[in-house]
């Protein structure tokens, strides 16, 4: 077993533990924590699938910004003196069996009883065809996401990233009045 | 079983065990930050699926699948600062936080 393989293992152990907790946790602000460990395990297999503008990106946004934006609705929300914030499971039962009828479906079609490895619907490649794929039709090889990411934005994508940029202008202004007191 | 090393197969079994976890999230509980984690949960295990597909299916190429887990991302920011706004407005208005409490359209 290589480093690498066992650094998957490991950020796969804690995002999965994590998401687990986040789920069946009988305290609310337990299952934010664990919301941030789950968040941090995403950003950790990001990286050690080679997306590291993405991980980046990942740390900074979800875990800088609505992890924050979560505990602080959780502390505003709530008597923090008073009560233990408890987090009630009103649909357990129906809840837990959709969930693991989704699960196992997913599951079915990702592949996960095959030996093989990969699901049989999608052609992937291993690393050493990959090498291979980089001598027989001169594709270089990128070693950093970020540039490659930047020019697309700009150029290909130019219109969804515009309209990004207006959505996200327009849900801060709503938030803005949405959240502001009444004033008569 | 699959092998150890990072494969497709991996990656979706991560990702659909997180999927089933935020989808048990915002089946199960009554309180609206619960529910905002399962969806943010959902999110991400989405995004993972992206960006593995974009490894292993296009290791080469250019990195459509990042962009588009960009755009997820921009999504899910704007969505939380929404949702914290409508949490703080139900609260100054009903003082709990429950999504049963919602129930009438005029305030």
């Amino acid at each position: 077993m290589e480093a690498i393989d066992l650094i998957f293992w490991i950020l796969a152990l804690v995002t999965c533990g994590s998401a687990v907790v986040v789920a069946l946790s009988p305290k609310l602000i337990h299952s934010v924590f664990a919301l941030f460990f789950a968040l941090l395990g995403v950003a950790g297999l990001y990286a050690a699938l080679g997306a590291d503008f993405l991980a980046a990106a990942q740390v900074i946004v979800y875990i800088g910004g609505i992890l924050v934006l979560l505990i602080f609705g959780v502390m505003l929300t709530n008597r923090i003196g008073q009560s233990h914030l408890p987090n009630e499971l009103t649909h357990g039962v129906s809840g837990s069996i959709l969930a693991a009828l989704v699960l196992v479906a997913v599951l079915r079609f990702a592949g996960a009883w095959r030996d093989s490895g990969d699901p049989a619907w999608a052609r992937t490649y291993r690393s050493d065809e990959v090498s291979q794929l980089a001598k027989t039709e001169r594709i270089p090889a990128v070693k950093n996401t970020t540039m490659t990411l930047g020019v697309h934005l700009l150029t290909t994508y130019v219109v969804p990233f515009e309209v990004a940029s207006v959505v996200l202008l327009v849900a801060m202004i709503g938030a803005a009045s949405i959240a502001r007191k009444e004033v008569d | 079983m699959p092998t150890l090393a990072p494969s497709l197969t991996n990656c979706l079994m991560i990702s659909a065990i997180m999927f089933a976890c935020g989808l048990f999230c915002v089946l199960a509980r009554r309180n609206p930050v619960s529910i905002l984690m399962g969806v943010e949960l959902m999110l991400n295990a989405a995004n993972l699926n992206l960006v593995a597909f974009s490894s292993f299916v296009h290791p080469r190429s250019y990195h459509l699948g990042h962009c588009f887990a960009i755009f997820v991302i921009v999504l899910a920011a704007s969505e939380a600062a929404v949702f914290l706004a409508l949490l703080l407005s139900l609260y100054q208005q009903l003082q709990r936080t429950d999504v049963d409490a919602i129930q009438s359209l005029k305030g």
